[in-house]
């Protein structure tokens, strides 16, 4: 059933993108099914009239008749064959050319929240790089799979015709000969399935083979073996299940064959028998045994195409839950914000599939031009903040708003305004130097001045100062000239982009992780020098950047802890304290924390004092 | 014709590990290919004779007749048959192919050295042999395919055969209606995979910009910075031209093909017409006539088959090449002494070292000499070498220039395994091993992957303790691809200085180890973490140079080269490039 509906929906697809080669296709690809069957009849109706003439010497007519229309069908018989050839290569290009980009559009109406959703990246992974194969290749699989069916189908109705018991011996064969296959096919892909984990293990280690730090330290770990005993592990998992299966397949498939032979020679045997008896003509004889081997190659063909099919429209099912997903929500159409203050009321939020919130109640409001600093642990709830800000999740609860406004509803150009990013996980684009900025405002795209700037403030002049292509050099590995960068040189690629962007607030998450002190020391400094008019949301475990900001959040267990300056959190007991101190106190020249660390009392007299002050902390804020 | 003899030797080495490798299926696919082969080319022969006697019988020729049915019914039955024999090779093929091709390929990738993983033509080869083993089993493929054209040409002979022992004027028809299309077909064939190669960068960029559309990180940026369009107006644009250039070449191919169609028509028909023509005249029995139209069937078929299959005979030896040619990427290079545990120090003399393809050297004449037991903190700006530097001293890149010695031992002249035993690692882009939690501490000395009491240690320092618990012991599976607990950054960065800490080596490298911890977490496991390597030589690469003064050693580095070294106290007072990066970075915290 499933398999009739994606065929179906392939159809559709196709009709819609490419009606005019859709028809043509369908028609060159239908009607050569009645050839092999027409060339029986004519080829024997030939002979016979041949024999007449032979023993008569009469009957040119009836014998000039099939023999001019066996050679006009064979003749249409290629053309077909030629421009299906063709015709499959137009519908190719066709489908990019059109079914592509509305692909691309539907990715972009999913809701963010999907992307991060196992179910739907494993939709992804699985409709592939180009899903318009599939489609193509399941319409064309399936008129294939139709053409030889009718033909076969064709062809023996025409063996019918010429003796009742070739006709009964169909169905008695033809059917659990059918059925066997199908069986067949459907064991093969059990097996495929069955070895998906073992071949996705196998995919995983050449992830790493192919990696080169995991490389460097499979070299200084000596873990090769490892990875060798757990690849042979998962191979023999894969063969070991092949072979389990494989026994069933190919016993259904040697049924089905054999019935499949025992009907030829079945037919070999009646056909010689009634033609001994002269109750076949020589023409019947001729054609009938003539074209056993075509049917032979057919029917071995017609169990791969319907095979492929039936793999086919698994694949188009992918895409049927692809265009299943849900598409966002969001409305992104307010044009005016009222004021430009960012504000979270009672926001509450729990990650879709997952138990525990990560955000509870959170109220905060941050006004135009303010530059405040998020600080907690690893995991209290930060870069949530930051996904519900930039509006790609809905929260659970309260609203998050800019100017006033829902930020999902926000229109496109005035969220650039507004806001711009620069996250944890920054990419690292395979684009052109010029493109990897600009992507922070295209509108700056050919501003080589602006671009320079951006890049020269995010202390990454030398990017394109050092290269003989400047701003048009490529990154990263897909050209051939291309070159890869250090983390910290992408990083300052990443930061140049938000400098770009010139939005009224710009979120900063972990913006100085890979930078050096130099780099970091100078952002900062260019952060509060630049974006004096701006305002800045900054995410840091160095606290250096919370110091610089007008106000500072302590985000723990999903609530706001504390709120305050640098110097108000640093006069209360809390976790900010704490944190400052131990970080601070890797400069402190005075405290004798060299001998401390190498001590072998070393319990650290600081940690120890920041363990008592996180008591009281908590005693202050229970 | 090196270019010639390098391709016979890839079609020799794919014979040979075909044998090596899947004897089972050469042969079994030989054997059947033969049997079926003499049937088939057997089969025009055959028929002709059965239908020549056909319209004549009588007393004397009818058990002759009889016993060609016979016959017939072999020739018919026997190919179905042989059918089964090559599903089962194909399925042997597929269960053992990554066993066999796979972990030849990956195993020899095991040994490539690790500059090599930087150029984008070693990564390119890396792909394109796998796709060809993987997805195109390039190998038993090109077998299978010399196989069948060799059988479908055997046939088209026997059937020139046939026709000609009919009658001499059906043989040039005969003969004209294959070759021709054929050699189009081929010609075609070649035009596509030029034009296809020509656009491999092209078609890699549209893969990776597609990619972005489908992965959750750009998808993340595009919709807060709104370049979405951007993207995608550049995909459909170096889309239109890929698609373009496939639109010409499949319509230059269909006019090449239309030649080709109209020559085997014209032939065929002429032939028919000429057979027609003969049997007319008298020179042609019926049932030869009969024959000459069986004949001419079963040769479309074999054409069709034997151009289908040349044609992808000459794609699977492509890819059989893509396949061996990555044989060709060159492996590290390995001494032969014998290495003895350093006792005194590790000296660099006036190293240089520069990346496959780069202009100017990364190393730029390094002199540094590390002591036995010392602590040496190594800072510098981004690109300067510090990272590089550490691959020298480690032995997995290799110096152009100068030398790197463990005493007096030249790295260059001992056996790296060895080596490497001696060191350990923590990497700044760690490794997320989808594997259980022990494997991924572990994986750096697996001998001693049941050593429990050291795990402990090692995981109290780091302070995963609570997350050993949380996920369900050891023994849990990691990576949600696996089923397994997804872990935070932070976390993940956990488990990598716990591997780094868990092999019990001489030497160790931590490269930013705590980039992703928060600060109170950071103190506490480096703290933790400066009392374990106590007495082991250790190089510590970080940005946070607030740990330099805890180090024994601070080695500055600058374009390249060392432009200070000494203590923290020596070099801040000497108010160089250190002093400068120590106040930039302490001046916030003071």
């Amino acid at each position: 059933m499933k398999v009739v509906r994606n065929c179906a929906l392939s159809c559709r697809l196709i009709f819609r993108y490419a009606p005019g080669n859709a028809l043509l296709y369908l028609l060159v690809c239908t009607v050569p099914g009645f050839f092999s069957g027409l060339r029986v009849i004519l080829v024997q109706s030939l002979v016979d009239s041949g024999v007449a003439y032979a023993a008569g010497g009469q009957g040119m007519e009836t014998m000039l008749l099939p023999g001019i229309f066996l050679v006009g069908m064979l003749f249409m018989w290629f053309v077909f064959e030629w421009l299906q050839v063709y015709q499959d290569k137009v519908l190719e290009t066709k489908l990019i050319r059109r079914m592509a980009p509305d692909i691309l559009d539907k990715l972009n109406r999913l809701e963010y929240a999907s992307f991060e959703a196992e179910e739907v990246q494993g939709i992804l992974q699985r409709i592939g790089e180009e899903p318009w194969l599939h489609v193509k290749e399941c319409f064309t699989g399936s008129l294939q799979a139709a053409h030889s069916l009718l033909s076969i189908g064709f062809m023996l109705g025409v063996y019918a015709a010429v003796s009742h018991w070739i006709g009964a011996g169909i169905f008695l064969v033809a059917i659990p000969m059918l059925a066997m296959n199908f069986a067949a096919t459907k064991k093969l892909h059990g097996i495929i399935w069955d070895t998906t984990p073992q071949t996705r293990r196998i995919e995983d280690l050449k992830r790493l083979l192919q990696d080169k730090n995991a490389m460097y330290e499979m070299k200084i770990f000596g873990s090769q073996e490892m990875i060798a005993e757990k690849w042979s592990r998962a191979s023999d998992g894969v063969e070991a299940e092949i072979k389990k299966g494989g026994g069933k397949v190919l016993a259904l498939e040697g049924g089905s064959k054999l019935l499949n032979v025992t009907y030829f020679v079945f037919i070999i045997i009646t056909l010689s028998y009634l033609f001994l008896h002269g109750r076949v003509t020589v023409g019947q004889f001729a054609s009938v045994a003539g074209s056993l081997n075509s049917i032979t190659k057919q029917i071995f063909s017609a169990s791969w195409t319907v095979t492929g099919t039936f793999r086919n429209a698994l694949n188009v099912e992918f895409y049927r839950e692809f265009l299943a997903i849900q598409e966002r929500t969001d409305i992104r159409n307010t044009v005016s914000p009222i004021h430009g203050d960012i504000v979270f009321e009672n926001v509450s939020f729990t990650y879709p599939g997952t138990e525990r919130p990560v955000l509870k109640n959170v109220t905060f409001r941050i006004k135009a031009g303010e530059r405040v600093a998020f600080v907690g642990e690893n995991g209290a709830g930060k870069s949530t903040i930051v996904k519900l800000l930039c509006g790609l999740y809905e929260p659970d609860g309260g609203s998050v708003l800019a100017g006033g406004v829902n930020v999902r509803d926000l229109s496109e150009p005035l969220r650039k305004k507004l806001l711009s990013a620069v996250f944890q996980d920054f990419q690292k684009y395979e684009l052109t130097l010029r493109e990897n900025v600009a992507l922070g405002d295209i509108g700056c795209m050919w501003e080589d001045g602006r671009i320079k700037k951006a890049l020269e403030l995010a202390g990454a002049a030398e990017l394109y100062l050092q290269e003989e292509k400047g701003l048009e050099r490529s990154l990263g590995h897909l050209e051939a000239d291309g070159k890869d960068l250090s983390r910290g040189q992408w990083q300052r690629v990443a930061i140049a982009r938000a400098f770009l962007a010139d939005a009224a607030f710009c979120v900063l998450d972990e913006p100085a992780a890979a930078l050096d002190p130099l780099a970091e020391s100078r952002m900062y400094e260019n952060f509060l020098r630049i974006f004096r008019k701006n305002g800045a949301i900054m995410i840091s475990h160095r606290l250096a950047s919370a110091k610089m900001a007008d106000r500072i959040m302590v985000l723990d267990g999903g609530r706001i802890v504390q709120n305050g300056s640098h110097e108000q959190l640093m006069r209360e007991e809390g976790v900010y304290r704490n944190m400052y101190l131990a970080q601070s106190s890797w400069y402190q020249e005075d405290t004798g924390m060299r001998e401390v660390v190498r001590g072998e009392t070393a319990s650290g007299v600081l940690a120890q004092d920041a363990q008592s002050e996180n008591a009281g902390g908590g005693g202050n804020h229970g | 014709m090196g270019e010639k003899r390098r391709r016979n030797a890839y079609f020799l080495r794919a014979i040979r590990d075909l044998f090596r490798f899947m004897p089972f299926l050469l042969w079994g696919k030989l054997t059947a290919s033969v049997v079926e082969g003499i049937l088939q080319v057997w089969l025009p022969v055959l028929t002709a004779e059965i239908f020549e006697l056909a319209p004549q019988l009588n007393d004397v020729n009818t058990s002759i007749f009889r016993r060609k049915i016979m016959l017939l019914c072999i020739c018919v039955a026997f190919p179905a048959l042989c059918s089964v024999t090559l599903r089962a090779v194909g399925l042997y093929g597929d269960c053992r192919k990554e066993k066999c091709y796979g972990w030849n390929m990956y195993g020899y990738a095991r040994r490539l050295r690790l500059e090599a993983l930087e150029e984008p033509k070693v990564l390119d080869r890396f792909r394109k042999a796998d796709a060809a083993y993987s997805r195109h089993l390039a190998a038993s493929r090109m077998f299978s395919y010399l196989l069948m054209d060799l059988e479908a040409a055997l046939v088209c002979i026997s059937t020139f055969f046939v026709v000609g022992s009919f009658s001499a004027w059906l043989l040039p028809g005969a003969v004209c209606s294959v070759l021709p299309h054929l050699f189009l077909d081929i010609l075609s064939e070649k035009r596509r995979s030029n034009t296809y190669r020509g656009q491999s960068g092209k078609r890699r960029r549209l893969k990776y910009l597609w990619r972005l559309f489908c992965t959750k990180e750009p998808v993340k940026e595009m919709r807060t910075m709104g370049f979405e369009d951007y993207l995608k107006e550049k995909w459909v644009a170096s889309n239109v031209e890929v698609v373009k250039e496939m639109e010409e070449l499949e319509l230059r191919a269909m006019r090449l093909s239309a030649v080709g169609v109209l020559v085997k028509n014209g032939c065929y028909v002429a032939n028919v017409a000429i057979a027609l023509l003969l049997m007319l005249r008298g020179e042609l029995a019926v049932g030869q006539f009969a024959a000459c139209l069986t004949a001419f069937g079963l040769l479309q078929d074999n054409l069709f088959m034997l151009s289908t299959f040349v044609v992808r005979f000459v794609q699977s030896c492509h890819h059989v090449e893509e396949y061996y040619a990555f044989f060709y990427t060159e492996t590290e290079e390995t001494g032969t002494a014998a290495y003895r545990p350093f006792a005194r120090e590790i000296t660099l003399r006036d190293v240089h070292f520069r990346y496959p393809g780069a202009g100017q050297d990364a190393l730029d004449g390094v002199n540094l000499t590390v002591g036995k037991g010392e602590r040496v903190a190594v800072v510098g700006v981004n690109g300067s070498g510090k990272t590089t530097l550490s691959k020298v001293l480690t032995g997995v890149y290799h110096a152009s220039s100068g030398s790197v010695c463990f005493d007096e031992q030249n790295v260059a002249e001992i056996r790296r395994e060895e080596l490497y035993r001696d060191i350990s690692l923590v990497q700044q882009d760690f490794v997320h091993y989808n594997f259980s939690l022990r494997e991924n501490i572990c994986v750096s000395d697996f001998s001693r992957r049941e050593d429990e009491k050291r795990i402990r240690e090692v995981a109290g320092i780091v302070g995963i303790q609570e997350l050993v618990q949380g996920i369900g012991g050891l023994d849990s599976q990691l990576g949600r691809e696996f089923g397994g607990s997804e872990l935070s950054g932070g976390e993940w960065q956990k488990v990598a200085i716990a591997r780094g800490l868990f092999k019990d080596s001489t030497l160790i490298v931590l490269d930013e180890p705590a980039s992703a911890l928060d600060p109170l977490v950071e103190y506490e496991i480096l703290t933790g973490f400066l009392n374990m390597i106590q007495g082991k030589t250790s190089v510590i690469i970080s940005h946070r140079v607030g740990i330099c003064r805890h180090a024994d050693k601070v080695v500055v580095m600058k374009d390249g080269k060392v432009a200070e070294c000494g203590s923290h106290e020596q070099l801040k007072n000497a108010g160089g490039e250190y002093a400068r990066i120590w106040n930039e970075q302490a001046k916030w915290y003071l």
